[in-house]
């Protein structure tokens, strides 16, 4: 059996999980933490990904990028509120996409959420000493077709077959379900570093089946720190009116502040804090209570309960029919969301499982299911978003309607308008408004292949499929001919196949180089800690080896030497093993034996 | 329709169709999989819906007799015209208790002919006599007015 | 979808809305509705010595609906009840580039010149009576 980890790929965090022998865990190299910040930064042509990252949001900001989630399957001009917040360059490309810029490189992106998820595969294959290339990936439960689409590209450019892209309240209610084992309605309130869901599940039995979700791709606990933000802003310049905050740094530390503020007010009424800024050259102090902070988000989180009107709407039931509420994502442990949410359902929210793991271990246990591992549940999930095409006058007319439960088809007939016409476009949309200007554009089709007849005469079934993904598949046939007209979609925000294919070229190509790059690092170090063990025991050495010995060893220290300066790892490998052979009767004194098994433990 | 038995025949059936149990299956048995769920599904959602179900059902039940599609209780289509032409007025005078009456006056019509559905269908198939099934025809035929005079209120 | 730009011109800025006095006996109205979609339809022709005058509409409905009644009333003025008689479906499908979901519309249209001349007969005949 294949395994098939969960991973939960926020905007924040990172993590993965799998079931082993005891039952669903988180997977990290023992001893580390098991979450991997979404963060990554660019250093001499390599990524850093993770914590190590974290620290380079201060110090290289241009260089570092977070909230890569944002970015997902969005244009310049919908992303427009999030760029002007951004250090690092984020600018348009081709098809109104958006690419980052560092230095003179620029990356989509779906490259850069794909170094995310090589960090996490990484370190999951490194906790369960196996490879890992199949995975289940969580999103929003409102993410539209383009963002699972970019996110599948991401995936598959870290070299992961995505098995199933799995909504991430359903992931938790997989968790939270399993757990309870009680049947009733449930509502996952997810609220993440930058998105949030409302899922309403009905459990019974062995099917866990959503009922209706709504959500906003665009709120989180990003929106908290920007409140914050925007309070220590206005009470420094009430102060100093004379700062900017242009500068790049200047934005980080006043973040990295509000960050602090935001978490150490999960835990008391109040807490102090201190701006440094060292480029300004002040340093202000102050004080931000839970209730200022309170009222500062008290409309985001409006927005949330908005949303959980219209998903209880769309299923026709009541708050007070919840059976439980649960809550999901690192932002829910805001003291104010939890009271927020306690009022809106009139009951204590399921806060047993941890708000920051529950999302993957939910991924980690649908993957053994999908693996083959177990059969006790099943899952039955819904599309977020009506799809539709775009017909007269700008109108968007439904073909899927929001929460119909997946995998779902719909077939639409269409004809041809002039004599002889062989060619049909048809534009595709998501969304739940009226207009097709208010719905996103999910791209084009264009029939082709159809066989020339008098006008309207032709017959073409376009099937319009959304998988058990939650993506959309549409296929053709001409009814008259039987002929299968072919099909291109052209997606309006994602990566064409093409583009993938080329990015994973590349990446193969850069793979081979990186590789080589990095080992040439850690070769460096091993050598030089061998060289610093052979100056430390010189007088054993001395002692034991015969000038010629001694004489052999300083040639092959010059000869790594030399080789480090070269850009062959696996050369330096070898001459650094010749090194290591040569240190051994170094081993056969007592006083040597202590150095030599730094030597030797050094060498690996 | 008994919907708890629905509910019940739809859960086995789906999990023994769902695409998660053939994740590891050969790539036709997955297709398969595939598409016998959205088949399941689309027929669940059929027969859940009151109306969707009356207007599958009801070719089923006619045998090819045919029935006037075009068919509406007499005055119903002036009515209905009336009834839009005042909506236009009172969306755009937005007296919210007002729309809000109008609303439930028309959802509680809209629900009296659904539950008529169903005594219709049940007399339908016991006996079949034309003149019931042209009334369902007739009902599902004013519905489509009812729902689209519906469809205008603000959610 | 590429709709013709005289479909969405129709649809925009629908020509000949409105009413006229439904008891004129020079006027003809023509009240049908699509049990497809729940669409209704209002057109009325003004009548003089057997040729149509003038013509309105309002109808309650999706685009293709309001484009095709549009055109319909464009179409009818300056004609003879007879040659109004003539004018079919199809060639306001052909007109628009109606996609095939729609052609119930064009069908509307048809339905609505057909029964507001009959309902103008009718009229003149039970004044003449």
């Amino acid at each position: 059996m294949e395994r098939i980890i969960g991973i939960d790929l926020g905007t924040t965090n990172s993590l993965a999980a799998t079931v082993i022998e005891d039952g669903p865990e988180v997977v990290a190299p023992s001893g580390e933490n098991p979450i991997t910040p979404s963060v990554l930064t660019r250093s001499s042509g390599n990524w850093i990904v993770g914590e190590a990252a974290v620290a380079q949001r201060l110090t290289a900001p241009e260089q570092t990028v977070y909230s890569v989630k944002r970015l997902m399957g969005r244009d310049v001009e919908e992303l427009a509120e999030e760029i002007k917040e951004l250090p690092y360059a984020v600018i348009p490309a081709q098809r109104k996409l958006v690419k980052v810029r560092i230095g003179t490189e620029e990356f989509t992106p779906q490259e850069l959420s794909a170094e995310i998820l090589r960090e996490v595969k990484r370190r999951a294959e490194t906790a369960l000493d196996e490879t890992v290339s199949k995975a289940v990936i969580t999103v929003p439960a409102y993410f539209d077709d383009a963002q699972r689409q970019a996110t599948r590209a991401a995936a598959k450019l870290a070299g992961l077959e995505v098995v199933r892209i799995l909504n991430e309240p359903t992931a938790a209610a997989i968790a939270y379900g399993l757990d309870e084992r009680k049947d009733g309605y449930v509502a996952v309130y997810d609220l993440g570093g930058g998105t949030f869901d409302l899922s309403l599940l009905k459990l019974s039995g062995k099917l866990f089946k959503v009922i209706a979700t709504h959500g906003d791709t665009r709120l989180g606990g990003d929106d908290f720190d920007r409140e914050l933000m925007t309070l220590l802003r206005e009470r420094l310049l009430a102060e100093h009116p004379e700062v900017t905050f242009e500068r790049a740094e200047t934005q980080q530390r006043l973040r990295k502040t509000a960050e602090e503020i935001k978490i150490r007010l999960s835990g008391s009424p109040e807490t102090a804090y201190t701006l440094e800024l060292p480029e300004c050259g002040i340093m202000p102090q102050g004080l931000v209570t839970q209730a200022e902070f309170e009222e500062r988000i008290a409309p985001l989180i409006e927005r949330t309960l908005a949303s959980c009107r219209k998903a209880l709407g769309a299923a026709g039931l009541t708050a007070e029919q919840m059976d439980e509420v649960v809550l999901v994502g690192g932002s829910t442990v805001v003291p104010g969301v939890r009271k927020a949410v306690e009022r809106f359902f009139g009951r204590k929210p399921h806060v047993a499982i941890d708000p920051y793991k529950v999302v993957a271990i939910g991924a980690g246990i649908q993957g053994h299911l999908l693996a083959g591992g177990r059969r006790d549940f099943l899952l039955l999930d819904v599309i977020p978003l009506a799809l539709g095409i775009e017909t007269l006058g700008g109108t968007f007319s439904k073909l899927i309607t929001a929460n119909t439960t997946i995998p779902a088809e719909v077939a639409e007939m269409f004809t041809t308008n002039v004599d002889n016409q062989t060619a049909i476009d048809v534009n595709i949309y998501q969304g739940e408004r009226e207009l097709v200007e208010d719905c996103r554009n999910l791209g084009r089709f264009k029939l082709r292949g159809i066989p020339p007849m008098p006008a309207g005469l032709p017959l073409v079934e376009v099937a319009f499929r959304v998988d058990a993904n939650g993506l959309l598949i549409v296929s053709a046939k001409e009814q008259r001919s039987g002929t299968a007209a072919e099909i291109e979609v052209i997606p309006s925000h994602g990566l064409t196949q093409s583009e993938i294919d080329h990015i994973l070229e590349e990446s193969f190509d850069h793979a081979i180089s990186d590789f080589n790059a990095r080992q040439l690092i850690e070769f460096g170090q091993t050598a030089a800690r061998m060289f610093r063990g052979i100056e430390q025991c010189w007088t054993v050495a001395e002692a034991t080896l015969s000038t010629e010995e001694r004489q052999e060893l300083r040639t092959q220290m010059d000869v790594v030497r030399s080789s480090m300066q070269g850009g062959d790892a696996a050369a330096l490998k070898r001459q650094i093993d010749a090194l290591g052979e040569l240190t051994r009767p170094l081993a056969d004194t007592a006083m040597g034996r202590a150095v030599l098994e730094e030597l030797q433990i050094a060498a690996g | 329709m008994d919907l708890d038995l629905l509910e019940e025949r739809y859960q086995q059936l789906t999990v023994e169709l769902h695409p998660d149990f053939y994740a590891n299956a050969s790539k036709r048995q997955q297709q398969q999989s595939e598409l016998a769920s959205t088949v399941l599904n689309r027929a669940y959602n059929t027969l859940r819906n009151p109306v969707a179900r009356a207007n599958d059902l009801l070719p089923r039940l006619a045998q090819g007799a045919a029935l006037d599609e075009r068919q509406l209780p007499s005055g119903f289509l002036m009515e209905m015209f009336g009834l839009q032409e005042s909506l236009d007025e009172l969306l755009e005078s937005g007296i919210p208790e007002e729309i809000a009456q109008t609303r439930t006056d028309l959802t509680e019509r809209h629900a009296t002919l659904i539950s008529g559905l169903a005594l219709h269908f049940a007399e339908a198939e016991a006996t079949a006599p034309p003149s019931t099934l042209q009334t369902l025809q007739t009902d599902l035929n004013a519905e489509r007015y009812l729902h689209r005079l519906l469809e205008r209120f603000p959610v | 979808m590429a709709y013709s730009e005289k479909v969405v011109d129709h649809y925009s800025a629908p020509r000949n809305v409105g009413s006229f006095m439904k008891n004129d006996d020079a006027v003809g109205t023509g009240l049908v509705g699509a049990p497809e979609c729940g669409d209704v339809m209002k057109l009325q022709i003004k009548v003089e010595n057997d040729q149509i005058v003038d013509a309105k509409f309002k109808t309650f409905g999706c685009g293709s609906a309001i484009a095709s009644s549009s055109l319909a009333t464009e179409w009818v003025k300056g004609k003879t009840l007879d040659e109004a008689m003539t004018i079919r479906n199809t060639e306001i499908v052909e007109e628009l580039s109606l996609p095939p979901v729609k052609i119930h519309c064009s069908v509307l249209a048809e339905d609505a010149i057909k029964a507001a001349i009959a309902d103008y007969k009718s009229r003149s005949a039970a004044s003449a009576d």
